[in-house]
This record gives C-alpha cells, structure tokens and sequence, in this order.
C-alpha cells in the first residue's frame, strides 16, 4: 500500500489489551496501515495510566495520539481507564477509540456515556481488520483536527 | 348568611307545622285529645247552665276525663278531672240560683266521688295494662336478644379466628374457643388472668408501642407475627382494636387472630422462587455476555492466524497446506456466527417488556427493504395485503417479518419466487400468513423446522445456521402467540403466526376507509 502520510514522524498510538495474540495482531493490521504508525502496548489499567501520564518508568515516552482499548482487562477494567482519560485535563483531548469483541448494546451505550470517541468492534476477518487500521489511521491522523496538548499549547504562547 | 340559613330552615319549620315531622306525631295526637276534652268540658257545662240540673250531667264529665286517658299524662289527667270537678260546682251555682236543696248537693257530691273513682280506675287499669304489654315486650325483646347471643356465640366460637378481649390491664375478659384451641387452654384457664403470663407468645411487650399508639388513636392495628406454640412455628395474622364504652373511652383490646401459616409459607415459597428464577436471569445474561465476547476472542484469534499464515507465508507453505488452513478459518468462522446466533434467540426474552400498538403494515415493509438485494437477485414478487395495529416490539417484529420473507425467498425452486403477507382477525388475534411458491417442507419436519439450528438444507444449497425459525417461534411465543407451517412438499410452504389484537374486534387500520 502507498503510504499517505505528509509527517516524516509516526504517529503514536497506545493499545491497551491484554490478549497477546490481539496484541500481535493489532501491531501486524496497523503496520500495514498507509499513514506512518507505531503502536505502544500497555496490557493493563495501570500500566496504561502511567505510560499516558509518562511516571515513572515511562517518563520519556511520547504522548499517544490515539488511544485503543479493550473493555474487558484484568483489574483496572477498560471503563474505569476510560473515565480515568476523561477526567484527566491533561488527557481528556486524546482520542479514545474503544476497540472491542462484545457488540452488548449495554457496553456500547456504557463507553459513550463515558465519553468515547468512537466505538469499534474487533473484526472477524483479517483482511476487514487490516481496512479497519487503515480508515482509523486514515481518519483520526489525516482528517480530524485535534487540539495540541494543553501544556504544548502554554509553551507555544 | 343569614338569609340562606332562614331558607334552609324553612322546610324543617313547615314539617313541623303540618305535624308532617314523623317525631312530632306522638304530641300532635296527644294535643288533640286534651283539646277534644277541653271542649267537652266546657259544652257540658253550657249545657248544665241552660237545664235543670241532674246528676247525669254531672256524670258526662266522665267523657272528658276518658278522652285524656288516652294521653297517658298524669298531670294532665289530673288538671281535666279538677277543671271537670269546678265546672260541675260552678253550673250548680250559676244554673239553679239560691236555693239549696239537699237532694242536689247530694246528687253532685255522689256524681264527684263517682268522678274521682272513674278516673282512678281508669288510671289504675291503663297503667296496669301498660305494665303487661311492658312485660310482654321485654320477654320478647329478651327472647330475640338470647337468639340473636346464642347464634352469634355459636358463630364466634366456630370461626376460625381467634378472638380475645383484655382489659387495659390486660387480663382476659373473654376468649373464643377458636383461641383456647390455639393456645391448648380451656376458657376456664384464661379468662381473668394476665395474658402476658397465660399466653406468652402474644406478649404486648413486642408490640406493645403499636397497641399504646393504637389505643391513643382509637385505630385498628394489624400486623403478621411469628409465634412458637408447643413445637411449631406459626404465622398468625393479628388485628387488635381497641373496644370502646357508650362514652367512647377505651376500656380494652380486643384481638382477633387468624392462622396465616399456610399462606405465609406459600408467600414465602414463591419469593425464593422469583429469587432464583431472577438469579437465573442474571446467570443467562451473564452467559450471553460471556458467549458474546470471551468465546468469540479465541475464535478470532484461530481464524486471523491462520489468515496472517497464509497471507505471509504463502511462500512456504504446499497447496494443502493452505486449503486446510482455509478449512479452520472456515470453520472458525462459522462458529462465530452460530455463537452470535445463539446470542440473538437468548437475547429475546432479555429484552424489556415492551407490549406497544405497531402498525404491522409499515414494520413489514421495513423489513422487505432490508432484504431488497436478495428480493432484487431472486426476481422475487412480494406483495402485502391489508396488515393490522398488533401489540408486540417493533424491532422484534421486524425480525419476525424479515426472517419469512427472507426464508420465503431463500428457499425457492425453479419457479419464478412469489411471496404473499396477508392477515385476518381470528377471535381476539390477528391471524398472519406468509406464503410462498418455494421447495416445500416435508410434513415430518412441520414440527422441528422451527427447532434451533435444526437445518433441513445443505450449507453448499443453502447457506445458514438454522437460528431463524427458532427465533421467529421465540417471538411470536413471547407475545402469547402461535406459529406453525402449512406445506406441500415442492409446492410451497404458508407459515401462519399469531398476534394479539390491541382493540379486539375492531377493523384492520389499513381497511378502513
């Protein structure tokens, strides 16, 4: 596939999964994505919050442009780390894609009250997930306009 | 104010004027015969003035006196015998002037004695008289109130409620036998004793805040206690009112008690049952949550791998290699489907209860349009009659629908596909019908086509899990409905289902004009 992009630096994306087998599988459909991408792994709540917050081990990270997450993690569930985001000045502009297996009207429901960004499930297929990366990739880093991060934006005045 | 109140009055004072005032009836009767013998009175002696005076005349003073006998007065008796007395005097003055003669005198004075007597008698025998009926009266009131006691201690004694009365200091003043048999005492054991001491399992000292309140308010109180007699356990119904005297202070409790054992048990029952019949619920939507996201990860997983082995591996991998890699992600993928299958029939009764009117003409051809790429491949011809207001869910109704015309339009032969939806009130339902010209069912399977995931077809022929007709009978079950299939095999199948009418016996909406 022609790469699209017109930044010579990948865009960050921080998945937050704790099936490895997703994990590798998310990592193999993004990078075939037309728009320049890395893919960060956090395989649960806390991990995920201190990787966004850059404390402690992960002060030197970038700061995620998008984000993915599971619903359904060990501990800290997908929900909690949702709100956790958008309650967070800091972190409440990032886009949160929910990237999903249940279709429950009631977890569909539960992330946009929480503030989701969009709600997507995981495909079956393996081709439909490697499109799906790429309209996500395509969408949110070529189309959409997102603010720059609050403290970005203090330094910049 | 006081205009309206004069108004209001005006009838009750004209009642009273016309004696029309059933109360007054007793004194109108009564002012009449003192004034009949006031006027007697006076007549005669008119008379005794204008005649020559006789003891007889004297004697018709007896009339008078008779006449308010009637009234049954004493005082008034007695006033008409004296004016009677100076009346009589009084005509032998005015009528024979001067001259006294002994023989007159005498005449009168036996004419008074006789008078006095006469009304003494009189008065003796209407008292008398009175007395007996008196008598007779309270015998028979004293007979109806002994039947009217004995019947309804007879019915109190037998009913099964126990009944006690306490006085405030609560000692037993009267108990039932219902009650002795509750408690295994005789009348004899319980009446004057102290109920906290002879039946300690109704002691006041549990309730005893509701008894005071009930006295204070002079209310009923009612309350389902839990009382241990001899070795069961019971649940009494227990209604305590206070008993009031003529002046309305309260001199004591009266219980009533009614053995609830039973249907407290049943009560009881019954909770634990929709306790574990909605624990159930729970476990069902649980597994529904469960089938649809933890069974379907792993199946993901085998059918991406398999597809990223043969996409990147491509190179080393023989020909048979990849068809039986095509093979798992096949057969992975099938049970993905099968599982979310499976989530739709369980998720139809998880769904609220929404019974709502839906005009079933306007969610039927919503679900043609959803099929219009399979309709518009077939070639196939849909037509839909006059369809009613029905009670169900809209979005369920819609399945129903594009399950049939979709299995209508699926399963056809050679023929070129027709497929009519028509309805028709039967009782208070409305009987639907989808027919088609399609492959027919064999009669044995009428009954198990609507069997979950029961196929009667080849996957290659006719692709699908088998979930549809399952659903479809799921619905229509849900709202106390029917469905069944009428069919001749190769010539077409009808599927009937019914649906409640919301106004039963009334005209489809669509066919009136």
């Amino acid at each position: 596939m022609p790469r699209l992009d017109r930044h010579s630096q990948p865009r960050h994306i921080l998945l937050i999964e704790d099936n490895p087998a997703d994990v590798e599988l998310t990592r193999q459909c993004f990078r075939e994505s037309r728009v320049l991408n890395e893919v960060h792994t956090a395989t649960d709540g806390d991990t995920a919050l201190a990787f966004l917050r850059r404390s402690g081990p992960f002060a030197t990270v970038p700061r995620p442009d998008l984000v993915l997450l599971d619903l359904n993690l060990p501990g800290i569930d997908g929900r909690e780390i949702l709100a956790s985001i958008k309650r967070d000045p800091d972190l409440q502009t990032i886009p949160v894609i929910v990237l999903t297996t249940s279709d429950a009207d009631d977890d569909i429901r539960e992330a946009y009250r929480l503030q989701a960004n969009s709600y997507l499930r995981k495909p079956v297929d393996l081709d439909e997930f490697i499109e799906l990366a790429d309209v996500v990739c395509t969408y949110w880093f070529q189309y959409v306009q997102l603010p720059l991060p609050e403290r970005a934006t203090l330094l910049n005045h | 104010m006081s205009r309206l109140a004069l108004f209001n009055s005006m009838p009750t004072a004209w009642n009273h004027l016309v004696g029309r005032d059933a109360l007054s009836h007793r004194p109108q009767s009564r002012r009449t015969s003192t004034w009949m013998a006031l006027l007697f009175s006076i007549g005669i002696f008119v008379v005794d003035c204008t005649l020559p005076a006789s003891g007889t005349l004297a004697m018709l003073h007896v009339l008078p006196i008779a006449l308010v006998l009637g009234s049954r007065r004493q005082e008034l008796l007695i006033s008409i015998g004296g004016l009677c007395v100076l009346l009589t005097i009084g005509g032998y003055f005015i009528g024979e002037a001067a001259v006294l003669p002994s023989e007159e005198v005498i005449q009168r004075g036996a004419a008074l004695i006789a008078m006095g007597l006469m009304a003494w008698v009189g008065w003796q025998l209407v008292e008398s008289v009175e007395a007996a009926q008196q008598l007779r009266i309270d015998s028979c009131l004293r007979q109806v109130a002994e039947d009217a006691a004995t019947f309804f201690r007879s019915m109190v004694d037998h009913v099964p409620i126990g009944i006690s009365r306490t006085d405030l200091g609560g000692h037993f003043v009267y108990v039932n036998e219902e009650f002795c048999q509750m408690f295994g005492a005789s009348v004899d054991d319980l009446l004057g004793r102290l109920q906290d001491e002879a039946v300690p399992q109704l002691a006041v000292k549990s309730s005893g805040s509701m008894i005071r309140k009930s006295i204070d308010l002079g209310q009923p109180e009612e309350r389902i206690e839990k009382l241990t007699i001899g070795e069961r356990e019971q649940y009494m119904k227990v209604i305590r009112t206070p008993v009031k005297d003529a002046h309305g202070h309260v001199v004591g409790i009266q219980s009533l008690l009614l053995d609830v054992t039973e249907l407290k048990q049943a009560q009881n029952r019954l909770e634990r049952d929709a306790q574990n019949l909605e624990r159930s619920n729970v476990d069902l939507q649980q597994f529904a949550y469960v089938a649809s996201h933890d069974l379907q990860e792993p199946l993901r997983a085998v059918s991406s791998y398999c597809q990223l082995l043969e996409k990147n591996y491509t190179a080393q991998l023989d020909e048979r290699a990849i068809r039986w890699l095509q093979f798992v992600v096949k057969g992975a993928q099938r049970m993905q489907t099968l599982v979310r299958d499976l989530l739709t029939y369980a998720r139809i009764d998880n769904k609220a209860e929404s019974w709502i009117t839906v005009d079933s003409h306007a969610v039927c051809r919503l679900a043609i349009d959803n099929l219009s790429q399979l309709i518009a491949e077939s070639g196939a011809q849909v037509t839909v009659g006059k369809l009613p207001m029905v009670l169900a869910d809209d979005t369920q109704l819609e399945a129903l629908f594009q399950n049939l015309i979709g299995n209508a339009v699926k399963f056809r032969s050679d023929r070129l596909p027709r497929v009519s939806i028509t309805a028709q009130q039967v009782e208070s339902n409305w009987l639907f019908a989808v027919r088609d010209n399609g492959i027919g069912i064999k009669p044995e399977f009428h009954e198990r086509v609507f069997e979950i995931f029961k196929r009667l077809q080849s996957q290659e022929h006719f692709p699908g899990t088998g979930i549809g007709l399952a659903i479809c009978k799921r619905i229509v079950e849900r709202y106390s409905g029917r469905i069944w299939v009428e069919s001749k095999f190769g010539q077409g199948s009808t599927f009937y289902f019914t649906l409640p009418n919301p106004h039963a016996s009334t005209e489809p909406e669509h066919a009136t004009p």
